[in-house]
């Protein structure tokens, strides 16, 4: 063990495992799985740490959302490729969505949990619009580093964030009509 | 353009993706279209919903420490603590004192990596660990903290602007006869960056010319005065990022809290522009 790779595992340690819980909760959303979610970001700190050497940017978190993104499409191939226009979503494969019991989003809306509510309709989103609002949302991503991380223009980040909102919104505001008419 | 049409743009101001100009446009329609401040309020109100902590979810334990066994171990000699002070508020204290204790260097670099990660306290001991690295490769460089403080005050302070206008034209004659350096005035909007106006700093003592510019919601400031002094061209001092140049015998110095990435862009346009 060189001292040099010890100076560059001690950075690594220190810009990369603080965000552990950030990267698990991307890779959470886009899996839907915590299985899933656990080894794709185990394998994402892995290769991360195997290219350390040639990060050279400031910002260690675009870089490593990246990474877990390769993971993922490598696994499955398909798994952001944009749907077609008019194809209602992911409904074919919703369950499991989390690997949880009690995850109808009604059943929580009637025990007015909106956090789990919320959870569950943002797992629902197309995987390029929920990818898209995570990036935004929970990581306050700028538009243009969501357009590298995701690899699509700025254009089509601000179309996918705008889809994503209308659809959580409409989903979440059906959920309320029907919470209160029962 | 219709309502429909602006419906990006209204995302995009909720998000702070907007330049000053923009910004104020879509204010003022949303002030007048009932339709287009509904949305936006929709939009404001789901993101607050999104803020909430529930949403995210923390790693499982056995995770972190499945990905330290792959690191390197660590050296046996533990980090001088150059800054005692900043030490004690940090969390790295109790790291320290778990080696002086004798425990071997495997434990208590696992310790270490569990404060790291106890109590959601992640993004702190991230931006702690910058400022700590960062003190320690810069502690000659005076004026890199000399910048960023300038920078904080113009934030904080009334002082971001003497003279607040986003035409280069009446910017850059201000300077004219305050100091024995006008530096240029690039309008840079095109390239995404908004002039928002000029002021006098202090540099170490020394008078400095300093442009603003915007982008998005950020601040950028860009000190400016006569004579060139050997610097790196980038540093990164407590989360702030500044950018070093030198042209016709005048030493730039660009500091901002945006991307070293997008500080990088402005620069370049900066250049390219005068």
């Amino acid at each position: 063990m060189t001292e040099a790779d010890q100076r560059e595992g001690e950075r690594f340690r220190k810009l990369a495992l603080p965000l552990l819980d950030e990267v698990y909760t991307f890779a959470r959303y886009l899996t839907r799985d915590a299985n899933e979610a656990e080894d794709a970001t185990q394998e994402t700190y892995l290769r991360a740490l195997r290219y350390f050497s040639g990060f050279s940017g400031e910002s260690i978190k675009p870089w490593l959302f990246t990474i877990l993104r390769n993971v993922l499409r490598s696994r499955d191939p398909r798994r952001f490729e944009p749907l077609p226009e008019g194809d209602g979503g992911e409904a074919g494969n919703l369950e499991p969505l989390w690997g949880e019991t009690e995850s109808d989003p009604e059943v929580q809306m009637a025990r007015a949990d909106d956090a789990r509510v919320l959870r569950e309709l943002v797992g629902r989103l197309p995987s390029v619009y929920r990818e898209a609002l995570v990036l935004k949302e929970f990581n306050d991503f700028s538009y243009r580093q969501i357009a590298e991380v995701t690899g699509v223009p700025i254009g089509t980040v601000m179309s996918r964030l705008a889809r994503a909102r209308e659809e959580l919104q409409t989903a979440w505001f059906a959920l309320e009509k029907k919470a209160k008419a029962t | 353009m219709t309502c429909d049409e602006k419906m990006p743009l209204v995302h995009a101001l909720a998000d702070g993706e907007l330049d000053v100009v923009h910004a104020r446009e879509i204010e003022a329609h949303i002030a007048s279209c009932a339709d287009c401040a509904g949305s936006f309020a929709e939009i404001m109100a789901l993101k607050q919903k999104l803020a909430s902590p529930a949403l995210r979810m923390r790693a499982p334990a056995g995770l972190a420490e499945r990905i330290m066994e792959a690191l390197p171990a660590p050296a046996a000699v533990e980090m001088p603590l150059a800054h005692p002070r900043r030490v004690r508020q940090g969390w790295w204290r109790a790291t320290g004192s778990s080696s002086v204790n004798g425990s071997s260097s495997t434990s208590s670099w696992r310790l270490r990596a569990q404060g790291a990660f106890a109590g959601g306290a992640g993004a702190f001991a991230l931006a702690a660990c910058l400022a700590f690295f960062v003190m320690r490769a810069d502690t000659g460089n005076e004026i890199a903290r000399s910048l960023v403080d300038g920078h904080l005050r113009s934030l904080a302070g009334e002082h971001l602007f003497d003279v607040q206008s986003t035409d280069q034209h009446t910017v850059k004659p201000w300077f004219a006869g305050k100091l024995d350096v006008t530096p240029p005035v690039p309008d840079l909007a095109l390239k995404g960056f908004t002039l928002v106006g000029g002021r006098i700093d202090y540099v170490e003592g020394r008078a400095a010319a300093v442009v603003v510019y915007r982008r998005r919601t950020h601040v950028i400031n860009l000190f400016v005065w006569p004579g060139t002094n050997l610097a790196p061209p980038a540093i990164e001092l407590s989360g702030y990022m500044l950018r070093h140049w030198t042209r016709d015998g005048l030493t730039f110095w660009a500091v901002s809290d945006i991307a070293g990435s997008e500080l990088g862009e402005f620069v370049a346009a900066y250049q390219s522009a005068t």
